[in-house]
């Protein structure tokens, strides 16, 4: 776990709350009674299935997108009325699009520019270096990562203070993944920005986040710092040489089980040292406990709704 | 293939349903401004224009699904399109043939047959090259020519038809097969591959539905890709809170790809062109007419009937002048229904300013819009009068004035059409377009219209346009208030009441 701490002092109002929200496209509920706060000055990763409702969340955040029900806010300022003094704390790096096609890498730089006092012209030739972006090119000649290089910058250069990013790295090479990764790492340090991220490469996620949110067919299953997750969530190996381990467990806590009467690989949900204990016993079994990485932890969240619940 | 699939590429009650409204106007424009006996208003209705339109729609579908790049791999597919063009083509021919024996019972049906086979078969030959907006420009010019031609020749075609029936059935016969021939031409029908193409029935299929704009928006992402331009700098260094500076912004990134003022001065020489082209063909017209026409005399018409609407006799020149009012209108009430695109740049600006920036957007490009079309109508009349000897006089611009002055209320008004997406809203005004056109170049309609409209002072236009334009701001406002901003403006949807 590489959580990282704000170097600031936190902010009293939390940069993004929501209460009860829903969001439906038509018959389509693509959030339910979603109620989450985003801590000031953390990096939280946003993990969920496709069409788990990610993004929706992330456009509600950034005021694009309008709850069907409930309420949310961000900066404190619910989200339909975001203004000005609100949005030049916002940083977006859109999923698709969210750039002028006809624009050179540069010109755009000049164009968001104009709009935010605080855009920093020294982080941006500096990411410009880092990234590996030609500032000459158009947009529209881009390669996928190359688009999402210049996202980086568009939505990193002003400094904000709350940084959206929606699947920002997965067409981009592990080395510039790596630089990127560095980059927010960074940014939290430097400025206490907060991040919220949603990315289905997991083992990136897992280097940054201190925090995760996971969402399941519109609803939050799961919303814990990374190190409780972690606690929680292990894998235990049972051997036992009489060859004595049943086929099934019928422990609540059990999510899942595979292997024979001599050796079984448990995925389990609880974070109790005596009950591994118990359980070896009760077995008759040796019992060597691994911690999970976020990659595998996140299969028995999203597939465990009801149980997380 | 099968009849489905080849129904569903060439939209046959959409294609049918035009080919029906548009010969329909046909037939009365022939019996209007032609003055023909009715046997021949019916042949040349039946012969060649109701034809023409149906092969132009069908055809269409064909061509669209042949620009597509798979279409080349699919096997027996050119085959078969012909085989069932073939035969629906056919089909076309004996019922118009049918509907020509019953209207006209002198007129023989072997030449309507033999023209059908001609006009169903000659948009075949439409080769299709460009999307550019040149198009449009050579389209219409074709359409205005096309339609002083068939001023010209459509009474010599039916003598001929009636001295020479089998000659025309059999050139009819081989002319067909001819087009056949070279539009299923294996080589031809692989050129078409990879260069995008939209036909008109797939264009009135989805118009005014969200699936016609996303393909409105997608046919202009191509274009922006294709196009190897690189637009102009960003000039300021920071925007400032004033809306002045941040239409700049929303103008630079629909409009700064062109430059500055290369999209107002494209809609000023669109209005020139389309205001002046009537002109110019009514004067061919007249001059094929009479080959000593004086121009002077020519010149005293189209000032006369811009002036007052009033016209002695009438004529294809004065259907053509009449033409002059609508033609810019066309592109205006185009522009009125374009709806703006909505940005997908996250800019820190609350909605309620988005908003007012997208009404100063429209009144801007309906403004300049509106602006080109007096400008060129004024411009082209006063011209005539020049050369014509007549004094400019203030008073005598009544007719002018009140049509002009008609149709904006209109643009607010169909912003709002734009805005809500009603297709039904958008259909009934391009029906009443149909019906103003055939309104006006009817006898005697204008010199009816212009006393009817003599309340309407400038004063009183402008207050009705005032209340629209409140209104269109009062639901744009609504929309983006209430509405997810990450689509066309067109297409998002109210949400929530406000």
């Amino acid at each position: 776990m590489n959580a990282v701490t704000a170097t600031s002092a936190a902010p009293t109002v939390a940069p993004f709350a929501a209460r009860g929200i829903t969001k439906r496209y038509g018959s389509l509920v693509a959030l339910n009674d979603v109620t989450l706060e985003i801590p000031a000055g953390r990096i939280v990763g946003l993990l969920g299935r496709n069409g788990a409702g990610k993004t929706t969340l992330l456009n509600i955040v950034s005021g694009i997108v309008l709850p069907s029900a409930g309420s949310a806010a961000t900066f404190g300022v619910p989200t339909d009325r975001l203004d000005t003094p609100q949005l030049t704390r916002l940083g977006v790096v859109q999923q698709e699009g969210g750039m002028i096609s006809w624009m050179t890498v540069r010109q755009h730089l000049d164009f968001n520019a104009s709009f935010y006092p605080s855009w920093d012209r020294k982080l941006e030739q500096r990411l410009l270096g880092e990234l590996e972006l030609d500032p000459k090119r158009r947009i529209v000649q881009l390669s996928t990562g190359d688009r999402q290089k210049a996202g980086l910058l568009l939505g990193l250069c002003h400094r904000p203070a709350l940084l959206v990013l929606d699947e920002p790295m997965s067409a981009l090479d592990p080395i510039v993944r790596a630089r990127a990764l560095d980059l927010l790492i960074e940014r939290l340090r430097d400025d206490g920005c907060t991040v919220l991220v949603s990315s289905h490469i997991l083992n990136d996620v897992e280097k940054i986040v201190d925090r995760v949110i996971c969402l399941d067919q519109g609803e939050v299953v799961a919303d814990a710092a990374f190190d409780e997750l972690q606690e929680t969530y292990a894998e235990w190996i049972l051997s036992s040489p009489a060859g004595t381990l049943p086929t099934a467990y019928p422990e609540p806590f059990v999510l899942s089980h595979h292997g024979d009467a001599r050796q079984a690989r448990l995925r389990v949900r609880t974070n109790e040292f005596e009950a591994a204990e118990k359980f070896a016993s009760d077995y008759g079994a040796q019992v060597q406990r691994r911690p999970l990485n976020l990659e595998e932890i996140f299969p028995l969240l999203a597939n465990s709704r009801k149980d997380v619940r | 293939m099968n009849a489905r699939a080849y129904s569903r590429l060439v939209h046959p009650v959409i294609a049918g349903l035009i080919a029906i409204a548009y010969s329909f106007i046909g037939w009365i424009e022939i019996r209007g401004v032609m003055h023909l006996p009715a046997s021949a208003t019916w042949f040349l209705t039946l012969a060649v224009l109701a034809p023409l339109l149906c092969g132009s729609l069908l055809t269409g579908g064909l061509h669209e699904c042949m620009h597509l790049s798979f279409f080349g791999v699919l096997p027996g597919a050119r085959r078969s399109l012909r085989r069932w063009h073939c035969g629906v083509l056919a089909g076309i021919a004996v019922v118009l043939g049918g509907l020509s024996l019953w209207r006209t019972h002198d007129t023989p049906v072997e030449a309507t047959i033999g023209l059908c086979a001609i006009f169903l078969t000659l948009p075949l030959l439409n080769r299709r090259g460009s999307q550019s907006p040149r198009r449009l420009f050579s389209l219409v010019g074709c359409l205005l020519l096309g339609c002083a031609l068939f001023d010209l020749v459509g009474a010599r075609l039916y003598s001929l038809a009636m001295a020479a029936p089998w000659a025309i059935f059999a050139a009819g016969l081989f002319i067909a097969a001819f087009c056949l021939r070279v539009g299923f031409d294996r080589k031809r029908v692989r050129g078409r591959a990879g260069r995008p193409f939209r036909s008109a029935a797939t264009g009135i299929s989805v118009m005014f539905t969200k699936h016609g704009r996303m393909m409105q928006a997608k046919t202009v992402a191509e274009a922006q890709s294709r196009s190897q331009r690189i637009g102009r700098d960003w000039p300021l260094e920071s925007v400032d809170g004033s809306a002045w500076d941040w239409l700049r912004v929303l103008l630079h990134e629909h409009f700064g790809q062109q430059g500055r003022f290369v999209w107002l001065a494209g809609v000023c020489v669109v209005m020139a062109v389309f205001a002046a082209m009537p002109v110019a063909i009514s004067l061919l017209i007249e001059r094929l007419a009479e080959p000593g026409a004086n121009s002077a005399q020519f010149c005293e018409i189209v000032a006369t009937f811009g002036r007052t609407g009033s016209f002695p006799g009438h004529s294809p020149v004065m259907a053509m002048l009449a033409l002059m009012f609508l033609m810019p209108y066309w592109i205006v009430l185009v522009l009125a229904l374009t709806p703006l695109p909505m940005s997908r740049i996250a800019y820190p600006l609350s909605r309620r300013r988005l908003a007012w920036l997208n009404f100063l957007l429209s009144l801007r490009m309906l403004g300049v819009g509106y602006a080109a079309q007096v400008c060129g109508v004024f411009a082209t009349v006063e011209l005539a009068g020049l050369l014509a000897g007549i004094p400019f006089r203030f008073e005598n611009m009544q007719a002018q004035a009140a049509l002009l002055l008609l149709q904006l209320p209109l643009l607010p008004l169909l912003r709002i059409i734009a805005l809500t997406r009603r297709r039904a809203y958008g259909i009934v005004s391009l029906i009443l377009f149909m019906l103003l056109f055939v309104a006006f170049t009817l006898p005697g309609t204008i010199e009816r219209i212009v006393p009817c409209l003599s309340w309407l002072t400038a004063g009183g236009s402008l207050a009705v346009s005032a209340f629209v334009a409140w209104i269109y701001w009062r639901r744009l406002l609504r929309r983006y208030s209430t509405s997810d901003l990450n689509q066309p403006i067109g297409m998002i949807q109210v949400l929530v009441a406000p």
